[in-house]
This record gives C-alpha cells, sequence and structure tokens, in this order.
C-alpha cells in the first residue's frame, strides 16, 4: 500500500514538473529551474511561470482533491458507487448560486469570498435537498434522477440570469457552465487553501464511513451517531464542492471516476480512499488541465469539457455493470 | 446483570407490532425467538438494542436509552437480516468493523481478528471480496464482525442475532452453533430469532413464542414446545419425538383452517 502511494506522489510531482514546463509559451525545464534558484531569467518567463503556471497547478491539484474525496465520501455515504457531487446536482446548485450573487448581487462582499460563500449556500442547499428526496423516494435512483431534475433546473436558472446579465457577467456565468481553470490567480490559491483542510477532516471520519456501508442501523449499533455524521460529511462535501465550483465552475465526473479507480486497485477502506482518491483526483484534474490548454494552443478547451468527454463513457459502462441494481 | 424488557409496546401506523412484552436476557445463557413472520420477533431484538424506544429496557439496570452509543455498542451488538454492504470490501476488512466502538489501538484489534476468524474457520473467506461472495459467506463473515464487537467483553456482553443461519447450510449452522455455546459458556448472552424450531429445540436455553406481538410461552424448549403451544402459534400439527429437555418436532400437515386458506387464496 505504501508503494501505491508512493507512485501517486511521484506520479503527482512529474505531472506538476510537466505542467510547469509545457505551454503556450515556449519555456525549458532550465529555465524553470532557473525561476525557481537563481531568478536569473526573463522577466516575462518568470511571471508566467511563478503567477499563471505555478498558482494554476496548484489550483488543479486542490480542486481536483477535494472533488475527488468528497466524490469519495458522499458514495460511502450514500451507499452507493454511482453518487458523484456534480451527477446528483450539488455541484450546479453552487454554480447556481455564484452566479446569482455575480449577476444580483456582486458588491455585497468583496468578489471572491462572497462568491464562494453564495456557491457554499447553494451547494449546501441542493446536497440536503438531494438527502431528502433519496430518504423518502428510498432507492438510490430517486436519489440520482432528484440530481438530474436538479441540474436541468439549475442550468435552466442559469440561462435565465444570462437575460439579465451584462455582457462582463455573462462572459464569467458561461465560464461556469462549463468549468475552467483559465481564471487561476494566487487570490485563488489562497481561498483554495481551504481544500486541503476539508480533506483531512473527512479522513477523521474514515472509520464511520466505513461503518455506515454497513447501513444506517448497522452503524448506529457500532455506536455510530449517524445523523451527527451524515451532518458533517454533507457539510464538508458542500463546502469543498462549492470552493472548487466558485474558482472553476462545474467539473463533472471526477468525483465518480476516482474513486471509483482507487476501490478498484486499492480497496474499498475509506482510510485508504479517502487520501487515495485526493492524491489521483489532484493528478487527474491537473493532467486534463495541462492537456486542455495545451492540445489547442494558444486557444483552451474548458477543463470540464474534457472531464466530462472521459466520465461520460466510463459512467455508462457503469451504469451497464449494475446489472439491474439500481432498480430504475 | 442482565437485559431486561418490561411493557414494551410498539406500534406504526396503528399496526401493533409488540403488546406488553416482558423479557429478561441473562448472562451465559441461549434465548430463541420463535414465531410465526410478523409475529415481532425482529422488533423485539431491536427494542432490546435500544435502537427503538419501547416499554422500559433496562441493561443492569440502567435505561439502555440513557448509554451513551458507543458504550452500548461494547455491550450490546446486533446482526439484522440485511446488511446493505455493497463496497468491494475484503472480508476481513469487515469483520474488523466490529471493532469501531473500541479503541484498543491496531494492534490488539489486529489480534481480535485473527481469533475471531481462526474460532469461526474464515481464513479462506476473510482474504476474498465481500461483494464476490454467497448469501451464505457473507453471513458467516458478518458473524464474524458482530463477534469481534465483544470478543473482549464476553462475560458482559449481549449479542443479537436475526436469523442467522437462514443462509447458513447443514455444516456452517452447527459450526455457527458451536460459537454460540462457545460464547454462552463464556458468559455471553446470546438471543437468536430463528425458524427453525428444531434448532431453537436442541441448542436454546430458553425459547421465547411470539404471536401476534405477545409472548405465548416461554420457558425450557421442552416446555414451550408442545403440540398445544406450536399448534396455537404456526397452526400446524407436529409429532414431538422424544421425551428429554430437548424434543424433536415433526411437522404432520397444516391445521385444516390453514390448508383452506391456501386453497381459496393461494399460497401468501
Amino acid at each position: 500500500m505504501f508503494l501505491r502511494f508512493s507512485i501517486l506522489v511521484l506520479v503527482l510531482v512529474f505531472a506538476s514538473v510537466t505542467s510547469l514546463v509545457v505551454g503556450a509559451a515556449n519555456i525549458s525545464l532550465v529555465d524553470v529551474v532557473a525561476v525557481f534558484t537563481s531568478g536569473d531569467v526573463a522577466k516575462i518567463e518568470s511571471t508566467i511561470v511563478l503567477d499563471i503556471r505555478l498558482p494554476r497547478i496548484i489550483l488543479a491539484v486542490f480542486v481536483g482533491a477535494g472533488i475527488a474525496a468528497s466524490g469519495a465520501a458522499i458514495q460511502g455515504l450514500f451507499r452507493n458507487p454511482l453518487a458523484d457531487p456534480a451527477l446528483i446536482g450539488v455541484s450546479s446548485g453552487a454554480a447556481l448560486f455564484a452566479a446569482l450573487y455575480l449577476v444580483l448581487g456582486a458588491g455585497v462582499l468583496s468578489a471572491l469570498p462572497g462568491f464562494t460563500l453564495s456557491a457554499f449556500v447553494g451547494g449546501l442547499l441542493t446536497t440536503c435537498l438531494v438527502l431528502e428526496v433519496g430518504r423518502r423516494g428510498g432507492t438510490i435512483s430517486a436519489m440520482l434522477l432528484a440530481g438530474v431534475a436538479i441540474n436541468a433546473l439549475a442550468i435552466a436558472c442559469i440561462g435565465l440570469l444570462s437575460y439579465v446579465s451584462t455582457d462582463m457577467q455573462l462572459r464569467s456565468v458561461t465560464f461556469w457552465a462549463l468549468g475552467s481553470l483559465g481564471g487561476a490567480d494566487w487570490n485563488g490559491v489562497l481561498v483554495a487553501s481551504g481544500i486541503p483542510f476539508v480533506i483531512l477532516f473527512l479522513y477523521l471520519e474514515r472509520t464511520r464511513l466505513n461503518a455506515i456501508t454497513l447501513g444506517d442501523q448497522e452503524a448506529a449499533y457500532l455506536g455510530i451517531s449517524v445523523s451527527a455524521l451524515r451532518i458533517r460529511v454533507v457539510l464538508l462535501t458542500a463546502l469543498a464542492v462549492s470552493i472548487g465550483v466558485a474558482l472553476t465552475g462545474v467539473i463533472a465526473f471526477v468525483g465518480l471516476v476516482v474513486p471509483h479507480l482507487i476501490r478498484l486497485t486499492m480497496g474499498s477502506s475509506h482510510q485508504i480512499v479517502i487520501p487515495a482518491s485526493a492524491l489521483l483526483g489532484g493528478i487527474l484534474l491537473l493532467i486534463a488541465d495541462t492537456l486542455s490548454r495545451t492540445m489547442f494552443a494558444p486557444a483552451e478547451v474548458p477543463v470540464g469539457i474534457l472531464t466530462a468527454l472521459i466520465g461520460g463513457p466510463f459512467f455508462i459502462v457503469l451504469i451497464m455493470r449494475q446489472k439491474g441494481k439500481l432498480g430504475i | 446483570m442482565s437485559l431486561q424488557i418490561s411493557g414494551a409496546s410498539y406500534q406504526i401506523g396503528g399496526n401493533h407490532l409488540l403488546k406488553e412484552v416482558n423479557l429478561t436476557l441473562q448472562p451465559s445463557s441461549i434465548n430463541a425467538l420463535i414465531g410465526p413472520n410478523g409475529a415481532g420477533k425482529t422488533t423485539l431484538l431491536r427494542v432490546a438494542s435500544g435502537e427503538l424506544v419501547a416499554g422500559e429496557v433496562t441493561l443492569d439496570s440502567i435505561p439502555v436509552a440513557e448509554i451513551p452509543l458507543g458504550e452500548r455498542a461494547r455491550r450490546i451488538a446486533f446482526l439484522t437480516q440485511n446488511s446493505a454492504l455493497d463496497f468491494p470490501f475484503k472480508g476481513f476488512e469487515v469483520i474488523q468493523m466490529g471493532r469501531i466502538p473500541h479503541s484498543t489501538g491496531r494492534k490488539y484489534n489486529e489480534r481480535v481478528v485473527n481469533e475471531v476468524v481462526r474460532k469461526c474457520g474464515l481464513q479462506e473467506l476473510a482474504s476474498r471480496i465481500y461483494t464476490t461472495m454467497s448469501g451464505g459467506e457473507k453471513q458467516r463473515i458478518q458473524v464474524g464482525r458482530v463477534l469481534c464487537q465483544v470478543w473482549d467483553n464476553l462475560d458482559a456482553a449481549y449479542v443479537l442475532f436475526d436469523e442467522p443461519t437462514a443462509a447458513l447450510d447443514l455444516s456452517h449452522q452447527l459450526i455457527f452453533f458451536e460459537v454460540v455455546q462457545m460464547l454462552a459458556s463464556m458468559g455471553t448472552s446470546v438471543t437468536l430469532v430463528l425458524h427453525d424450531i428444531n434448532l431453537a429445540s436442541r441448542f436454546a436455553d430458553n425459547i421465547t413464542m411470539l404471536v401476534d406481538g405477545q409472548v405465548l410461552a416461554e420457558g425450557p424448549p421442552a416446555e414451550v414446545l408442545t403440540r398445544e403451544n406450536i399448534k396455537q402459534t404456526f397452526s400446524v400439527d407436529v409429532d414431538i419425538l422424544g421425551s428429554g429437555t430437548r424434543p424433536l418436532i415433526q411437522a404432520t400437515s397444516t391445521s385444516q383452517d390453514i390448508y383452506q386458506t391456501i386453497q381459496t387464496n393461494g399460497p401468501n
């Protein structure tokens, strides 16, 4: 297990270095090293590496890690490997509220914190709504279907918002619908630095999350207060996902694909699934983002498009392999 | 020292699942709950576990509701019929979950898991993936988990099993009851919902017969398992073979009214 974690860390380092070197501007590895050591490089190259690429890399890793760890925790909580913060509507709920803040309420708080807070409220409300629908509907399919409805509703509302927004706002709103790390800067990294703490708190719930996969009753017989656990995990995941959404927009499927791959290769215990998902989520979003900004350089493909292109088919395969267990 | 339920009544939507049930579970004993489907056996176990609140339930004279969840979990373990587990855990990881209420450290917990695995013959299953197991294999793993929960506290533990043998083949049923007898000899109070009257007769110290949420009879097997009681509980005519303390029950026929109900309405 130590070996597998080491491999993940190595891949993360390798991906980060690669991402520092490649891009629209041609900067060699030697120059990149020089930026960090002697500082004996052209001003423009130093700016590109330190103020454009580096914050973007950190942001990609933090956001990817947050989404993937949240996906892992929420799948455990819902006892279903198909739950994903984006699929069940949490991300689009957060995006809608962020867009609402941008178009209607901007100026109430200084932009980024107010924005994140607004996304958090949206994410939290949707998670609670989905939990309630799942509880009343009694099945996971009810929850996934609620997610479909919430996604459609959020997209419709964001669409409506575009009619009352200015051109500038419209550009920003469109950015959420697709998901992109193009806006990354050190302010963003500062806000995103909350994510590792959220992951740490999720990690503290690891044994309780293991227990709840047995069933709510069974977890209670193991001495766990299920309702309190549910509230904590919902709050934490909503927080991680909302920070991600506020900074990068909706990035779907990372929360679904990553924990699944981890369970397949490293086992199901949340002691492993949470940290390993965080690592792999960071790696995947970083690679996806690096691809998105280099494939058609100097143009950028929103990274959300890329993750959906990979994640969509993956999800369909997962559904087919459920063999009627979904009960839809 | 005992787990006592007194005056437990429970209803859902006007449906009386339990009516004024009294039950005392003593240490070092094997208690069987028998009765037809819907008699309230599972509900009674849930009341005993402290999950459902009905009547007065006390553990060593302390109301169960006042005992913190974690402390309760170290004393009372409950294996339900339907575990929802649908993640590919290894067998031993599931067994390990029984140690969640304890803060006894990894080394110690591993030793407990190993002992339980050995005692229950789970060596081979423990390394397999839970979701690929058959119903009976899953059940054996779950039994291991529940044993882990009270393993270092056997003389003060109350273990509740809801139909533990339903999915087990003949040899594993016997292995299971060997373990149950071992638990009882260590001081544990074991309570089982059983459908097989003969298993109850052979292994239980006490049998509680439930009908329509009420206790019809209670006591040692030979006293409870009479032709009249069984007829009244299950509407089945039986022959009682053997005259010892653990009679053997053989069903001869269903009584006329049940037969006619099936004739007119079809089974179920």
